[in-house]
């Protein structure tokens, strides 16, 4: 069979720069947040929350609260026994026996004012029974202290291993080849720990919903969500209501970071809204709230590679286990993405990787921009840089052997093909574009040294199988068009990018299209979540249908007016013509709301184009062997750093950071840019100095802005390079897929890697701090 | 209590508290939302207005402490349906995302761009400092800067 | 949004606001980037709130090489280092620690006295006026009195103020040319507070070469190291000597292990800075 692909999309627009859409709304100001969002007659919550790491809650007295004038409503967890998660089932709304963390919802309010709930919230009084803590997920396996005694009870999803005995939510196992027989081949086993601490999504708004349930039943929740359906979905479930009576809106989302997926703190004001019927209630977190909703999971990796004299790889086996916090929930899925993507973008015969979520004492880990990836590359490309060193072998050297390629099969045992994507061409042009064949050029000043890194990477969607999208489009009499594609615009810039796909399926311009704000699960079609990076894949494989829907219909009606097949036509601009002649045609404003003949008689109707996807031949994996088709498309990447480091204090100033991601065809290089630049240093925060700390006794410390800190304009890089490798994505008319997550993954390990080239030390724990590469250099000093 | 004030060359009065900020009175009272709250303990610069001609958190400023000021915020900037060249150069530089630090950072510049109407790299980075963004990666922000300043007549 | 009720006054004369400020729970407020914080986490509750800012004789500044800088409390920590260039030519270690106080809308707010009342181990502008032997002028309903820098914090949080005083100005003598530097470690690189700071600041340093050591974040308050000082006094700055001197910098530190770095790595630093910023100010006679 002689094969070759050929887009049915012509493109006009896609591929070329386009400002954002949203950009007026932004700059003055005019763009509405939940936070922004007032009614009349609005009530204000606060929430009560556990002062304690673990605790069994003996009693909750709210007389002094209720006392209060202007109190509305409160609600304990008793009020609402209900548990929620969008995989596993154990996530209270508002816990009613047990506080699982410091920070935990025990109570709420709803009041007139916001300073009047806050008042009642600390005249609730709780008395606890203090539990023994746990905060070492590797201690909390051996059981000693049980976090959920009920999880073997709770609803999850079939695809999930719990060990209830050990605190493990879920076990992900990959089992592929023969590891012992590949230890046996190898030359030389290389093996380490590595570790990373919990890290904080830190978007500028924090969560907020706005909640309204009206005397007939139907429930209406403005949010902060990154996931409208999704959301409106658990409401439903857990507050077992049919989903046509549960609206969700979410107008513009200030950061998300996956922080604002699946369901966070609506539960709580849709509880008090329960009580306080034909009202309005707000309640938005303040940032000292919002860093104990929900943080990245922390992780303890030991990393065991086998490799023969030459740098291949012959066999691995890994361990990761996470810090997953109090809930798992959505985090439980983070520990199986984790687990299946491993070892990253590298052909491994023989693998062994055991992937543990595990319950501790501290903020839940949830989704995170990169979903587990950034935490399983760390381990994995430290490793291979301590392989390299080990056998004497460039790093990248060394991953060039390794990088997978068409032919080859992943840790899931699926087959990479031509249109994967090029791993090999987006680690060659890192190297190229940070001028890797170069030493670093050493500063005068000779206390201070520097040096240069490199990382691979990949990441597939991490999604059900059925996770589906559908797209309408609507013209209008001027045969202008709006559309309707239910992804969040969280500053992504999903908004500008469809805009232009829609422009080129629809083979109109631009301007002639708008994009519908707010999401609303009432209006809007539906979509699984704005998460994964899979928007621009399964959102144009759903557009492309929704456009091709409507350019049909348009025909038809044109078919008969013309007297020319349908297939002899052709829509371009604000026309649909004859192709062969292309002076015959009717304007499109004629023909898109029906088209009325000179005597009155009409035919056809208004124009709306409809499409949907679900993701194409994807299967569930077996539960004791990882294998199966779990991942649909994937973007392969490479990271590349240059640092500068003070030996006299350890300090590290960032001199480059390079970014080089095969994401097939870049819809828009404006937000593709965006995107790339702004991982990048989203990244670049947890390798050197973010993370949530605790005290032993698994009090947070890191609890504001104060002390967790994100990068500020001046800690970024003097010098930040990027650029893209084109694979077309097959799977996808447009050939796109995505780039968001991916620019953040290997930033970590590109850093440590540049630190050993200018140092000659190995730092294996994030963050990279000054103190911990002065130790490792002392260390060095001393080994020797 | 009343306190009277200018805000984008308007003269207010409103009745306040005590215990409410600056940032509570723009936002709840006058319904200028474009300063936002982002940690109300002035480590993240979203409620950033200028005041009296400087730039400050406006989440650290007791509402009393506002009478007889006089306040800007980014509702101020559009004149006769005309975007400020601030904002003209944060559009086409796309320098935002979510937009949520916007406002806030088109504050700080501008208060910055009347005073230094040159500003090197490091002025830039010493006075947006103060200001976060999760979003951008900082660096078309600072592109948008210079491009404010050439716009207003400042730069090369 | 803070949770408490409180009254607000603005009184028009210290004499007013010095009454005010002997009622209970009452609390003087200028820049209030300390205070709102503390008032929002409920850390402090004031029944009153005294504002400052209408009391001329808290914005006075004064400058002459003879009777050194005085400045009210009331000025803004951007105000002084932007409009009196004297700040930054005459005191430039104090013009370094000014600038890395918070982000640049907090110096349009805070005060140097803010800073000093407020009393943080981690004080950027308390080392740097502690190597230039700044004096504090309080006043209450008592009188007046002047307290010496070193003498000012008695604890985290703490000093010797009493109940109803307030610091009315500082007064930093000019004692000769000098140079200085202040070295922040810090996990970011603006708008952060001080894993560890050091002022080191150097009198006369082509002549009797007085060198002064004060630290931030390494003890319970910012201290200056006499003791350091008294050895190198007179000295050759040979790389001998200068280690000794940061050797007794570091072995009169005690600082904790907490969010913003650990008591090893400050111990370390405290030995590790004042070589770094000799050195960095080419005063180290190197090769001795």
């Amino acid at each position: 069979m002689k094969y070759k692909y050929q887009s049915p999309i012509k493109f006009q627009y896609v591929g070329k720069p386009m400002n954002r859409v949203d950009g007026v709304e932004k700059v003055t100001g005019h763009a509405k947040y939940v936070t922004d969002m007032f009614f009349p007659n609005m009530l204000y919550a606060a929430v009560k929350r556990s002062p304690i790491p673990h605790g069994i809650i003996k009693k909750i007295d709210t007389s002094k609260a209720e006392a209060l004038a202007g109190v509305r409503a409160i609600v304990t967890g008793k009020d609402v026994p209900y548990r929620q998660g969008i995989y596993l089932v154990d996530r209270p709304i508002i816990t009613p026996d047990r506080v699982r963390y410091v920070g935990e919802p025990v109570a709420a309010v709803a009041a007139d004012t916001l300073e009047i709930a806050r008042r009642a919230v600390e005249l609730i009084e709780v008395e606890y029974e203090e539990l023994p803590t746990v905060q070492d997920p590797r201690e909390s396996m051996k059981g000693e202290v049980l976090i959920h005694p009920d999880l073997a009870n709770y609803e999850r999803l079939p695809i999930y291993n719990i060990e209830p005995e050990k605190n493990v939510f879920h076990h992900h196992k990959t089992r592929k080849g023969d590891v012992t027989k590949g230890f046996e081949e190898a030359d030389v086993i290389v093996e380490g720990d590595y570790s990373l601490p919990q890290m904080y999504h830190a978007p500028l708004e924090p969560h907020a919903a706005i909640s309204y349930w009206e005397h007939d039943g139907k429930l209406t929740v403005w949010s902060s969500a990154q996931s409208p359906f999704t959301l409106r979905n658990l409401i439903a479930y857990a507050f077992k209501l049919p989903r046509h009576k549960v609206r969700v809106i979410a107008p513009y989302v200030g950061g998300g970071f996956g922080g604002k997926a699946g369901i966070n703190m609506e539960g709580i004001v849709i509880a008090l809204s329960e009580k306080v019927k034909g009202r309005h209630i707000k309640l938005v977190y303040t940032r000292e709230e919002d860093i104990s909703t929900v943080v990245r999971q922390g992780m303890f990796a030991h990393i065991k590679t086998g490799v023969k004299k030459d740098g291949t790889i012959v066999a691995m086996e890994a361990t990761l286990i996470f810090d997953g916090g109090a809930y798992a929930e959505y985090g439980t899925n983070v520990v199986r993405a984790a687990g299946y993507t491993l070892p990253g973008p590298y052909y491994v015969p023989n693998l062994k990787t055991d992937s543990y979520g595990v319950y501790t004492n501290h903020f839940l880990g949830g989704a995170f921009r990169g979903f587990g990836h950034g935490e399983l590359h760390w381990a994995t490309e430290r490793n291979l840089d301590e392989v390299a060193q080990t056998l004497g072998i460039d790093p990248l050297e060394l991953r060039l052997k390794n990088v997978l390629k068409p032919g080859l099969t992943n840790s899931m045992g699926q087959t990479i093909h031509h249109d994967t994507g090029n791993v090999e061409a987006c680690l060659k042009r890192a190297a190229e574009l940070i001028e890797y064949d170069k030493k670093s050029e050493q500063p005068e000043n000779s206390r201070k040294v520097r040096g240069k890194g490199i990382a691979g990477l990949v990441k597939a969607p991490a999604m059900p199988t059925n996770a589906g999208s559908a797209v309408i489009i609507k013209f209008h009499e001027d045969a202008t068009v709006t559309l309707q594609a239910s992804i969040q615009e969280i500053g992504q810039g999903f908004n500008t990018a469809v805009t232009q796909m829609a422009a080129d399926a629809l083979h109109i311009s631009p301007d002639k299209i708008h994009f519908v704000m707010p999401v609303d699960t009432d209006v809007n079609p539906y979509e699984w979540q704005t998460v994964a990076s899979r928007a621009l894949w399964t959102v144009g494989n759903a557009l492309y249908r929704a456009a091709e829907d409507a350019l049909n219909q348009i025909k038809n009606i044109a078919s008969q007016v013309l007297g020319v097949a349908p297939y002899n036509l052709e829509v371009e601009d604000d026309r649909v013509y004859v192709k062969y002649r292309p002076e015959k045609y009717i304007l499109l404003k004629d023909i898109v709301m029906g088209y009325t003949y000179p005597d009155g008689h009409s035919i056809g109707g208004p124009v709306i184009g409809r499409g949907s996807f679900t993701p194409e031949m994807l299967t569930n994996l077996d539960l004791e062997t990882g294998q199966g088709n779990a991942a649909a498309e994937w973007t392969f990447g490479a990271q590349a750093a240059e640092v500068e480091i003070d030996l006299d204090t350890g300090e590290l100033k960032m001199l480059q950071l390079v970014g080089v991601f095969d994401a097939g065809t870049i819809i828009n290089p404006i937000t593709a840019g965006g995107q790339v630049v702004g991982g990048m240093i989203q990244g670049m925060g947890p390798a050197l100095f973010e993370g949530v700390k605790y005290n032993d006794k698994g009090y947070p410390l890191t609890v504001s802005f104060t002390d967790y800190k994100i990068p500020t304009i001046a800690d970024i890089p003097d010098e930040i390079k990027y650029d893209f490798v084109q694979t077309f994505e097959e799977s996808s008319p447009f050939g796109a897929k995505g780039v968001g997550e991916h620019p953040m993954i290997s930033v970590p390990p590109a850093i440590a890697s540049a630190i050993y080239d200018a140092l000659g030390v190995n730092v294996d724990e994030l963050p990279l701090t000054a103190d911990r590469i002065l130790k490792a250099l002392e260390k060095k000093k001393n080994d020797n | 209590m009343k306190i009277t004030f200018t805000v984008n060359n308007e003269n207010v009065e409103v009745d306040v508290k005590p215990n409410e900020t600056l940032l509570d009175v723009l936002r709840e009272k006058l319904y200028l939302t474009g300063a936002k709250e982002g940690c109300g303990n002035g480590e993240c610069g979203a409620c950033t207005v200028i005041y009296n001609g400087r730039p400050v958190n406006s989440c650290l400023v007791l509402a009393p402490e506002a009478e007889g000021a006089v306040i800007e915020t980014v509702e101020g900037l559009t004149k006769g349906n005309n975007l400020h060249p601030i904002q003209e150069a944060f559009l086409e530089t796309n320098a935002f995302q979510c937009g949520y630090c916007t406002p806030g950072f088109i504050m700080s510049t501008k208060a910055m761009l009347e005073k230094v109407p040159n500003p090197t790299k490091e002025v830039i980075v010493e006075r947006l400092a103060g200001n976060l963004c999760r979003c951008t990666g900082y660096t078309v922000i600072l592109d948008a800067v210079k491009l404010a300043a050439q716009k207003m007549g400042g730069a090369e | 949004m803070i949770t408490f009720s409180y009254d607000y006054v603005k009184p028009k004369t210290l004499n007013e606001a010095l009454d005010a400020l002997n009622e209970d729970d009452a609390y003087p407020i200028l820049g209030g980037t300390d205070l709102i914080v503390k008032m929002r986490a409920g850390r402090v509750k004031p029944k009153l709130v005294v504002d400052l800012k209408s009391i001329d004789e808290l914005f006075h500044v004064d400058f002459s090489k003879e009777s050194g800088l005085t400045f009210g409390a009331g000025l803004k920590l951007n105000v002084l280092i932007e409009e009196f260039d004297y700040v930054k030519e005459y005191y430039p270690t104090l013009y370094q620690g000014i600038r890395v106080v918070g982000g640049y809308q907090t110096r349009n707010r805070g005060t140097v006295v803010g800073n000093l009342c407020n009393a943080s181990p981690a004080s950027d502008t308390a080392p740097a006026l502690l190597t230039y032997n700044a004096e504090l002028n309080l006043i209450s309903k008592n009188g007046e009195r002047t307290v010496k820098i070193t003498e000012f914090f008695t604890g985290p949080g703490k000093t010797v103020l009493e109940k109803g005083e307030i610091v009315k100005s500082v007064h930093i003598p000019f004692e000769g040319e000098n140079i200085g530097r202040y070295y922040k470690v810090s996990r970011i690189k603006a708008v952060d507070l001080s894993t560890i700071g050091m002022a080191l600041t150097i009198i006369d340093p082509d002549g009797t070469r007085d060198i002064r050591v004060a630290l931030a974040s390494v003890a319970p308050t910012p201290i200056r190291i006499f003791k350091a000082e008294e050895f190198i006094k007179g000295k050759e700055l040979t790389m001998k000597n200068v280690e000794e001197f940061a050797q007794i910098i570091h072995d009169s530190v005690n600082p904790i292990t907490d969010a913003r770095g650990t008591a090893e790595y400050r111990k370390r630093m405290a030995k590790i800075l004042p070589i770094k910023l000799l050195r960095e100010m080419k005063m180290i006679k190197e090769g001795l």
